[in-house]
Parts: structure tokens; sequence; C-alpha cells
């Protein structure tokens, strides 16, 4: 990761200054919008939202809300962000700006101007040459092609206009700590696999990457190879189009200071974080929408999260309330799914909106300034955070379940619900087991292989195994803290990932993999030399997709369970899954927190094996807990405890 | 603007009938939870389902809810008319069998695609999604039970008329549902018509520093009054009214057609204000489904020529709210009263299983 003079991100949050003189905040940030507000109640809102603990606020800085006409910026009146960042500061609080292109924040057109829009040139194009539309409330709109020449110069200039606005602002000289590249780059949520982008420029991305090959556009078995090459390249689009974005902010002048990018809460195959983070800079993180009913999705966004965000995992957007376009999302939706998040290992959240403003619900701090109700809870977690070091502890886990995409790549190209989305269709694929949107894949071998990943999740569990979701991409670092390392494997597998797998072997870590020994690549091409084994790797038995007790034995004998802290139901509480534990230590080793989830939709009680001695406190009441033997968990819930 | 002042927003849209810059604002979060669980069906939440994907009439591919992919050889589907689906469907015991040609999805997108206006309003845009899988129902995409067959023909421009025509500018909608135990407001919005659109949508978020929801909820019939001097107050002047006992709405949704007669007269809920048109549907409504009752009830007493006269009197209520040109739905081109009907079938029984609406043997299929 580069160097950054005025600040950067480090694994406990944000580095202010350098050298001796260099501080370390937290990064638990507090959204607002200044422009949604009266700027005679800034001060009430900054003030508020200091009250609750945070440090530093964070904005979207709207382009299609500044911009009047071609060119024109206006600045002022609740417009007026250098006067917004004056009150910051006055405040005593830091800043991060999001200044986009893209940046949703429930406006019409995604808070792009309606001239770009509007552009043929600048819109992306479909297999089916038409334009792209994103269906979003509450006006649908073509979405920009981030390829195209035309939208990068316009997006260009409107990064410049906003960078020299905000030059004085930076940190140490004002509060402008951090930006934010870009917001949830995935094409407009629209992956499937034959959708887009065909615009002229992405066609001459595609030809940069692939040579003369021709963009495929439909599913084609005989050349299923350049198909799934295609859904890779839509990778590389993203991290391209997070490329020009930083260039664009570190040319206007914005290169001394922190950035990062938030992934949208998508499931781990569908977002891909180190190739983000290697394309902008700086830690890439994950946004979480989600209700306490999804715990299942949450943990497992978590957990991959907590591995592979690096230097720091960052939960970029947590709501709290939402847009009334989303499903509902009640404040105990809230505390469940941010407690779930930290369980993962994040150890920066953006708590997005701390202020209320337009077209959204459930803000802690109304556009006068007043508290309500989630403030109280959002103010005892950050003291909870802070009083027990959050940021400095590590979440317990030698065990790494490797994410990969050699066969969920061919899933989406194959997949007869084309050119349905596979965000749509992840969806969708909830309904239908373990294979998810695998299932409409022409392809059966990616949901076999979901089915494997799914299976050693569940073993992992069964067996008191913490383990960690590490993308097969991510940074040597956020491998290194790892030990054994599972990564399922049929007929295919990723090259280089194989290549890593070795490496981890020879330097001693434990490798499990199978049931079949791949003999393939990512593309489907014979691994050749290749495909020797990693040394001394254990392979699964094909019998246990169906032996979760048998698989789960073997797994423990690989990984060894913890034996200090475990956590089970009373024997009169029989369940279909096991609670969740994550344990958390400080750098000397000793255990500073503890987590404790639910999955099931039933409340459920808790008997914790601690080491003698131990005593905990919840960590956002600060209320002891009396009987450790007798923990209440309501359904899908997840208390976080202190450990004294 | 949007989210605040300024913008580059131009004013080339047709202002319909929901402005693309919506305010909304002082928005209450259980209120919305709420509308949720009043307005969706029971049990759509998760049904059973099989999605079935043809190729030169052959099923290559199936889904099935909580299996994943299964033999298409399991899918028993003889073609796709009406009775060869519903056979099917019947025979794999799940409520829903969605039929997918290979490719129709993609002919679907490239319909929607080349249908979206970026000067239409986000109804019409809608519109336009719907006109889309119209054009694909039976296609290329099948769906048992008939659920597309609902999709009414409507188009844009008759929509905002009909908007224009019952909605006065400058005035707000109000829609209320209260708890009885413990008293409050359950689910409240408030729409706001500015321009001849939909210009701001809140709640009682918005009022309720000046009158509570548990304040109100307990006394709801006796501060009407006041929540409309409050509206017109802090939005617009009120010109069209609902609040209801949350219990009497339930009520309405799985009662007969002339549940909302009985509940407005037992003042389980009150119209306040009701406009000229909406108290004239409402009492045709009621007079044309005291006719089918009564239709129905005589049926097996009286002789078949007094059966067709009952028949005809209902059918000629309906018929004159249809053809008068002062129906309010006139220049609709499709009677949302007698689609309120067919949709109201999936209200009643659960949906998740075999049994429910879809299923060849229930009331509520014969009623469509």
């Amino acid at each position: 990761m580069e160097a950054h003079r005025r600040s950067q991100l480090g694994p406990r949050g944000l580095i202010l200054g350098a050298g001796t003189a260099a501080r370390e905040v937290d990064f638990f940030t507090a959204e607002l919008h200044y422009w949604r507000l009266d700027p005679a109640d800034w001060p009430r809102c900054l003030a508020a939202t200091k009250r609750l603990g945070f440090e530093i606020v964070s904005t979207y800085v709207p382009w299609g809300v500044h911009e009047t006409a071609r060119g024109a910026l206006d600045w002022s009146g609740p417009l007026d962000l250098p006067a917004f960042l004056d009150e910051v500061a006055r405040a005593g609080l830091l800043a991060v700006l999001k200044p986009g292109p893209h940046i949703n924040a429930e406006l019409t057109h995604f808070g792009f101007p309606e001239r770009v829009v509007r552009d043929p040139a600048m819109q992306a194009r479909s297999a089916r040459d038409t334009p792209v539309w994103m269906p979003a409330p509450p006006h649908m709109f073509p979405v920009p092609s981030y390829a195209s020449r035309g939208f990068r110069d316009a997006a260009a200039a409107w990064l410049r206009g906003f960078a020299e606005r905000i030059a004085p602002h930076r940190f140490p000289d004002g509060p402008v700590v951090a930006f934010q590249v870009d917001n949830e780059t995935q094409m407009f949520f629209r992956l499937g696999a034959y959708d887009h982008d065909y615009h002229p420029d992405a066609l001459a991305w595609w030809r940069e990457h692939a040579g003369d090959l021709d963009a495929p556009r439909a599913w084609d078995p005989a050349d299923a190879a350049r198909c799934a090459e295609w859904v890779r390249f839509k990778e590389v689009y993203t991290a391209r189009a997070l490329g020009w974005v930083r260039d664009a902010l570190d040319g206007a002048g914005l290169a001394e200071l922190a950035r990062y990018h938030n992934a949208p809460p998508s499931p781990p195959e569908l977002v891909k974080l180190p190739a983000a983070a290697r394309a902008i800079g700086g830690p890439t993180g994950l946004d979480f929408y989600h209700r306490a009913r999804d715990y299942g999705d949450v943990r497992q966004r978590a957990l991959y999260l907590g591995a592979t965000g690096w230097p720091v995992p960052l939960a970029c957007e947590v709501g709290v309330g939402g847009p009334p376009w989303l499903p509902p999302m009640t404040a105990d939706d809230q505390v469940q799914v941010t407690g779930g998040v930290l369980a993962g290992g994040a150890r920066g959240m953006c708590f997005f909106m701390v202020v209320d403003r337009d077209r959204w619900y459930g803000a802690p701090v109304s556009t006068a300034g007043e508290e309500r109700p989630p403030a109280e809870w959002l103010a005892g977690l950050l003291r909870g955070l802070r009083a027990v070091g959050w940021t400095s502890l590590r979440r317990r886990c030698r065990a790494a379940l490797v994410v990969s995409r050699a066969e969920s790549r061919f899933a989406i190209a194959s997949s007869l619900a084309d050119p349905l989305s596979p965000v749509v269709t992840e969806i969708l694929g909830r309904q239908l087991g373990p294979t998810g949107a695998a299932a409409l894949a022409r392809d059966p071998a990616p949901g076999l292989h979901r089915r494997w990943q799914a299976a050693a999740m569940a073993a992992l569990d069964r067996a008191g195994v913490p383990y960690a979701l590490l993308d097969e991409e991510a940074e040597e670092g956020a491998w290194a803290e790892h030990s054994i390392f599972i990564a399922p494997t049929l007929a295919r597998v990723d090259r280089a990932l194989w290549h890593r797998l070795r490496a981890a072997a020879e330097r001693g870590a434990q490798v499990v993999m199978g049931p079949e020994r791949p003999l393939r690549d990512e593309l489907d091409r014979p691994l050749g030399d290749d495909a020797r084994l990693p040394r001394h790797a254990g392979l699964m038995r094909a019998g246990s997709l169906d032996d979760l007790d048998g698989l789960a034995r073997d797994l423990a004998t690989a990984a060894g369970a913890d034996t200090d802290w475990r956590l089970a139901r009373p024997p009169d509480q029989p369940a279909d899954q096991p609670l969740h534990l994550s344990v958390f230590e400080d750098p000397d080793g000793r255990v500073r927190a503890v987590a404790l989830g639910n999955p099931e939709p039933r409340p459920a009680r808790a008997h914790l094996h601690a080491p003698a001695g131990a005593s905990l406190r919840d960590l956002v009441t600060d209320h002891p807990l009396r009987d450790l033997h007798a923990i209440e968990l309501a359904a899908h819930a997840v208390r976080l405890f202190a450990v004294d | 603007m949007t989210g605040g002042p300024g913008g580059s927003r131009s004013r080339l849209f047709f202002d319909l009938v929901l402005s693309p810059d919506v305010e909304m604002v002082d928005l209450d979060g259980r209120h919305l939870a709420s509308w949720l669980g009043l307005l969706v069906p029971p049990g759509l939440g998760e049904p059973s389902w099989v999605i079935a994907f043809v190729e030169a009439g052959r099923v290559v591919h199936a889904v099935r809810t909580g299996q994943g992919a299964v033999d298409p050889a399991t899918v028993p589907l003889t073609g796709t008319g009406a009775a060869e689906l519903a056979s099917a469907r019947r025979a794999l015991g799940v409520a829903f069998l969605v039929v997918l040609e290979v490719g129709a999805l993609g002919r679907l997108h490239t319909a929607i695609e080349r249908g979206l206006r970026l000067d239409d309003d986000y109804p019409t845009q809608w519109l336009a999604v719907l006109r889309a899988l119209r054009e694909l129902r039976g296609a290329g995409i099948w769906v048992e039970p008939r659920f597309l067959d609902l999709i009414p023909p409507l188009a844009a421009e008759p929509l905002a008329r009909t908007f224009e025509l019952l909605v006065p500018d400058h005035s707000a909608l109000l829609a209320y549902v209260f708890d009885a135990q413990p008293a409050d407001v359950h689910a409240s919005v408030i729409a706001v018509v500015e321009g001849g659109d939909i210009a701001r949508v809140t709640t009682h978020l918005s009022l309720a520093d000046a009158l509570p929801g548990p304040v109100l909820a307990r006394r709801w019939r006796d501060q009407i009054d006041r929540v409309l001097t409050l509206v017109a107050e802090r939005h617009a002047d009120p010109s069209i009214g609902v609040f209801a006992d949350r219990e009497a709405w339930q009520r309405i949704l799985v009662g007969p057609s002339d549940q909302l007669g009985r509940e407005l007269s037992a003042g389980n809920i009150v119209l306040d204000p009701a406009p000229a048109w909406l108290r004239g549907v409402l009492g045709g409504a009621q007079l044309a489904a005291f006719a089918t009752r009564s239709a129905r009830s005589l049926a097996r007493f009286v002789p078949g020529s007094a059966r067709r006269a009952a028949s005809g009197l209902a059918q000629s209520a309906q018929d004159r709210l249809r053809s008068a040109g002062a129906h309010p739905f006139a220049l609709l081109g499709f009677d949302p009263i007698a689609l309120w009907h067919q949709v109201q079938a999936y209200y009643r029984p659960p949906v998740g299983s075999a049994s429910g609406p879809g299923s060849g043997s229930t009331r509520s299929r014969k009623t469509r």
C-alpha cells in the first residue's frame, strides 16, 4: 500500500500525520449529509454526533446536486462544503468525503447529473444494443459506462472541481482526513454475464485484456473459456474503473490523503475486495443493509470482510435506519446486524445515517440535532468498543476457508437466468438451498462446489473450529494470519490459488482440499505441469458431503478446536445449528472480548465454557453477566461482551 | 430538487403521477414495515415453486425451492396451455410453476429497455415493464397460477389523466391504520400533490410533536379533525383521508366484496374527506356486491329465470359503473375494483400450499 503523508489507513484505523507526530484515530464514522440540512442546523447536528462519541463525520458530495450546468458548480448555501468543513473543524471533528462520481445516497439518478444519464455516448450498452437501465426509485435511468471516455472526462472534471474546493481543508490544515473512491462499484449491480457493458470503449478494454477475441453475447459450451474469461473481465473492468477514479482524485491533488472503497452488500463471490483495494491503493470494505433474519448472510460477509479486508476490515456502511425502498429494518435489526459485523472482525464502521435526511428513516439524530432512541444504543456501543480497545483486537482464528471464483464464474457464464443479475438470482437462490443461484447454471459443477463450501462451513461450526473466509487473492499479510487452509475443489481450480496453496504448504501450513484433485484451471484448461498437489495436502472424502459429523471430526482433527473458550447449548435445547462464538485477543494474546451468535429463528440459551476467573460485561450496557451457563440469546441475535 | 437545494435537473420530465424529485421526509420506519405487513399477501414470502426452462418444447433444466436443480424429467409438463400448466403444477405439488423458454429473459430485457423513457415518471416506467411482461405472457413466459393475466392493459396517459381528475392539485392524501392494544398508529402515510404529481411523502412522524401517536390512536375517531387541521397547516389541505382500525383493514382484505361497506357503517373505517367520486364508487360497488351475493344465495332456491335476473341486476350495476361517463375509472380502460376482487383471492388461504389460491380445486380459482 502506498504511503500518504497527511493520512493513511492502517490496521487499527486512521493514521494522521507521519513519523513521531503520527496519531491513530478509530475509524468509526457518522454519516451526515450537509446539503440535505439547513446550514443553521449544522452546528447542532455536529454537536449531537460528537456527543454520541464520534470523532469523524462522513458525507457524500453529490455531483448532480452541485452541478447546475455543464462545468458550473454551486457551492453556496446548503451546498457550501467549505463552510460545512469549517463547522466540522469548529466542532472538533474530522471529515471523510465521498465525491463519487457514483454516490447513490437515494438521490435520483444516483447523484449523476441529468445531462450525464441522458448522453448516449456516456451510457453503458447491453448485449441487446440497448441502454442499461437502473430500476431504482423514484426514477429509472440509463447507467453510465465507466469505460466511456466521455463519462470519464466529465467525471474527472467534477472531481477536479471538488478537489479544488476542499484542498485548503485537508488535514492538518483542515478536518478532511480521507475520501471514499466511488461507491459500490459493481457495474450497477447488473452482473449478468451477457448483460453489459458493450460500450465501444468497454470493448476496447476487453480487447486489451483478452486480445483479439470478440466479446461473447451468449453462453457457448463449445467456447466456455471465452465466456468464463468475459465474466472474469467484469472484475477487471471494475478494478480499472476504480483505478481511473483514484487517478483522477490523485491528479486533482488528493494523493496525500487516505482513501478506501466500499463494495456493495453482495456475497463474497460477487465482490472482490483485494482487486478493488489494489486499484485504489487503500482498503476496500463492505456495506451492510440487512435484517436480523439475514443472520447467515451477515455472518458470511462479515467473516469474509474480517479476513480479507486489508489492512483494516471496514464495514463502510452499516444501516442505522434505512431507505424506504429496501425491506424495512427495525432498531433491533440494526443492533443484531452491527453485532454480527463486529463478530466477523470488522475494525472500522460507518454508521449510515446518523443524522436524518430526505428518503431515510430511523437515524438517531433528527435534522434539528435532537437525539432519538437509537442514539443511546449507539453511544453505548462506541463507549464499549473503545473501552476494550476493539481496534487493537484480533479474532482468534487459525483456519481459513478459501473463497475462490473458478467455479462461480462458470455459474454466471452458463446461467439460464441470464441476463438477470446474479445479485438478483442470489436473493432468489436463498430459497433454493445450499447451491443458491448456481442451481440456475447449465454447468452443474458450480452448484456442487457451493454445496462443498457450505458443508465445510457447517462442519467447522459443528466442530467448534473458528474460521475465516479468505479471498483467494487476499493480501499476503492476510494469508499469513492463518495456518490451515480449506479449499474445496472439484475438477477446476484457480491456477494462482493453486500456486498459493502449494506455497503455503511449503511454509508448513496445512492444506485441506478436495474431494477431487483438480486437473483443470479457472478457464477449464488443463493444469498440465501445475497439477501437482500441495505438500501433505489432506483430501476431503467424497462421502463427507452427506456426513457432516464425519467431516466435522476430520476438520477438528486438522484444525484443532478451541479448548479454553467453547460455546454450547444446554442438553435440553437441541437445535439444527450450533451457536457461534468469536473470541477476540489483544496484541499480548489476552482475550478481551467475545461475541455470541444465535443463527436460529428462535431464542436460545447459551452455555459458555470460559477459563476460570473470566468475567464478562455486556459491551454496550456495561452490565455484568452473572451466569455464563445461561446466557439468553434472542432469535438471530449477536451479543458482544467485554472480558475482564 | 431532490434531497435539497440546487441541482441541475431540467424540467423536461412529463410530470404525471410521481415526481422524480419526490421528497420523502419524517419517515417512520415502523410504519413502513407495517404497510408491508398490511399490503403483501400472507404466505407470498416463502411459497413453494418450480421454475422449468424449456427449449424446443422440452424441459431442459428445472429448479425447485429447497432442492436447487432437479432432474428435468421430474417436471411433467406436456404443453404450455392453461390446463397442462395447471396439471403440471398440481402434480409437482407447488404453489407456483414458472415456465421460461430459454432466451425469454433476454427478450424480456430487450422489450423492457426499448420501452423505457427517461422522460417518463416512475409509475409510467413500471407500466413499460408490465407491458413487456404482458407481451411475453404465453410467448416464452408462463406462470401458473396465471398471475400475469392480472396485469391490466394500463397506459400512462389514462393513468395520469385519471390521477388529475380524482386528486386535486395542492392537496394531501392520507391513510392511517390504528392498533387498539396498545393504542398506537400502526401505519400512516401522507402524500402531498404539488404541480400535478406526488411531490412529498411523509408519515405521522411529521405531526407527532403536536399529536403523539398513542394519544391519537386512543380516540382516533374523535381526533380526525385535529389530524386534518395539522396536515393542512404543515403540508396541504387534505383531499382524501382513510382512517381504519387494523382489524377492520384485515377483514376487508379477506372478506367479501361488501366488507368495506359494513366496516364503514360500523365506523371501523372512516373516510374523511371523501370526495364525491369516492362516495359514488363505494355506493356502486356495494350495490354490485350486494346484488352478486344475492344472486349466489338465491341460486339454490329459485328457478333459472330468476337467477338470471338477479345476476343481470349485478352485472348491470357493474356495467353502469363502467360505462357511465361520470365513472371515475372510465379512462383507465379496466375496472380496478374488479381487478382487486381477483387479487383479493391471494389474501385468503395460505399461498404456500398446493391448496392455495393457485390450486385447481379452490373457490378462488373458480372465481378467476
